[in-house]
């Protein structure tokens, strides 16, 4: 058919075509119901707050993180804003590094103050799993903000994957302050003009 | 094939209506996805079922475009569409089309459209475009259909009730009805689920074993495993064929030997009218790019003869806000 056939090729064009554009992770976190619950029990609701990320913002996430962003991670970013029953409980935030044995999912919770409620990893498969979600390990980051400094011991034998957990902490911790931080901004000023 | 054609009328229409919807909707905030892959292969010998063809070509490439609608209390409205072009781009189909509400935190969701059914490991896992594929075309003759369904969680469960039509189609041609249900537990190593599955289910696809209109009922057992380094996935499953009892089952064991390596193992067999065994071993390789590149052999018996097929697959996807 003749409709078939441009349909096809449209197709197959486009995906060539977006090729060039296919910068972010294609890991999407399509169901992060369950690790929200785990970080805010109390959670009634969230909302995806999606933020397409302007040069200067990029600028500003790599210098609160002091390290620059993966290119995958320049495009835009993820924040959910967790509710019960219409009051703000904070945020949570999801990255993705890779260790020695494959992607780490890496997830955040900050209270409404900004200070880490918990991180939980979503998938991990390194050999030392256990003791990288151990909260001997995680616990070590809990009440820190983006003004402290992430002075985490690493998991003897996994060092490589805690140094990766501890640099998306960081990251993720500058991506909330840049982009929360904006955002609060404009809703005052929009307030204001009210 | 019918179902094609009505594809073709309709899903331009619906399609087009979905992306106005997603543009004038009067949604507090929104968020698009677009993601697509492409999937190249070479394959050294047809097998005895599923429509495989000898030498390289392009498998299927495809696009989804999935948008979110948030009101002021949080994420309301999922809509998702997906069209598959495969066999060097011959044959066109519409994967997953649906919209779906969510409730409060999404412990409880309702999807209407044509979606993946809720049933064993397909519940959690879509091997559609890999190498080493899930036990649906043998046991099932049915893995996306139209419908609507009730999913969600509990606490560590979760569950899922489906009414669909139970023929594989976009349209409802003759108030055929088929219902599948699961209730799963998650932890943090592993999960586990039961399903089961009623009704009648029309087959006319070459992909699945066999063809024809079956009254099936199925009762599966499956369960995931993360021992790392092995990722270990099974299902039993038994049930009915038009009274003929019929039982099987499969186990996927995967073994990561680095971020990029990982061997890939499947164990099948399905005792029906047709009797099948399946064993394959493959392995993976993530390249830069979003590029995975995959072998697999598999050998194949069915009714006692057997086939054996090594295929190479070249798989590339990406994901973009819109």
């Amino acid at each position: 058919m003749l409709c078939k056939s441009y349909v096809t090729k449209f197709l197959f064009i486009s995906l060539l075509l977006l090729s060039s554009l296919a910068q972010a992770d294609v890991c999407v976190w399509r169901d992060p119901e369950r690790t929200m619950v785990k970080l805010f029990p109390e959670a009634k609701d969230y909302k995806t707050e999606v933020y397409k990320l302007e040069p200067k913002q990029i600028e500003r996430i790599e210098a609160l993180a002091g390290m620059p962003l993966h290119s995958t991670e320049k495009v835009e970013y993820n924040l959910y804003a967790i509710t019960a029953d219409g009051r703000p409980l904070g945020w949570v935030l999801a990255l993705a590094g890779t260790g020695e044995y494959g992607v780490i999912e890496t997830v955040v919770g900050l209270n409404a103050d900004h200070s880490i409620r918990g991180v939980y990893l979503q998938r991990v498969r390194e050999r030392k799993r256990k003791a990288l979600k151990s909260d001997d390990f995680l616990g070590q980051f809990r009440g820190k903000t983006q003004q402290d400094s992430l002075d985490i011991k690493p998991v003897a034998g996994a060092e490589k994957a805690s140094t990766e957990i501890t640099r998306l902490v960081k990251k993720m911790l500058a991506y909330e302050a840049v982009l929360n931080t904006e955002s609060e901004t404009r809703s005052n000023t929009s307030t204001k003009g009210e | 094939m019918a179902w094609h054609r009505c594809f073709w009328r309709g899903l331009p229409k619906r399609l087009l209506a979905t992306l106005l919807l997603c543009q004038y909707a009067p949604a507090y905030a929104d968020a698009t996805q677009i993601s697509g892959g492409l999937d190249g292969r070479a394959l050294s010998q047809d097998p005895l079922w599923s429509a495989g063809k000898e030498g390289i070509r392009l498998q299927g490439a495809f696009l989804n475009l999935r948008h979110v609608i948030s009101d002021d209390s949080g994420d309301r409205y999922i809509l998702v569409g997906q069209v598959d072009a495969n066999d060097n781009l011959e044959e066109l189909e519409a994967y997953q089309v649906y919209a779906q509400v969510k409730g409060p935190l999404g412990r409880i969701n309702l999807r209407a459209g044509r979606y993946i059914l809720p049933f064993g490991l397909l519940a959690n896992l879509d091997t559609e475009r890999q190498l080493i594929q899930s036990l649906e075309p043998l046991s099932l003759g049915i893995k996306l259909d139209t419908g609507v369904q009730v999913f969600g969680f509990t606490g560590p469960l979760d569950y899922a009730v489906s009414i669909s039509q139970g023929s594989g189609e976009l349209d409802d041609s003759d108030s055929n009805k088929l219902l599948v249900a699961r209730l799963g537990r998650q932890g943090e190593d592993g999960r586990w689920g039961l399903s089961y599955l009623d009704g009648r289910v029309v087959v006319d696809e070459e992909d699945f074993l066999q063809q024809g209109r079956f009254d099936r009922q199925r009762l599966a057992v499956d369960a995931e495993f993360d021992f790392v380094p092995w990722l270990l996935r099974g299902e039993l499953i038994t049930g009915k064929d038009d009274c003929r009892s019929v039982y099987g089952g499969i186990l996927l064991a995967d073994y990561d030997f680095n971020a990029r390596l990982s061997l890939n193992t499947k164990l099948a067999w399905w005792n029906s009218t047709d009797d099948a065994r399946e064993v394959a071993l493959g392995v993976s390789y993530r390249l830069p790019r979003n590029f995975i590149l995959r072998a697999a052999d598999t050998w194949q018996r069915l009714n006692g003869a057997g086939e054996h097929s090594l295929t190479l697959q070249l798989y590339w996807e990406f994901s973009h806000a819109l």
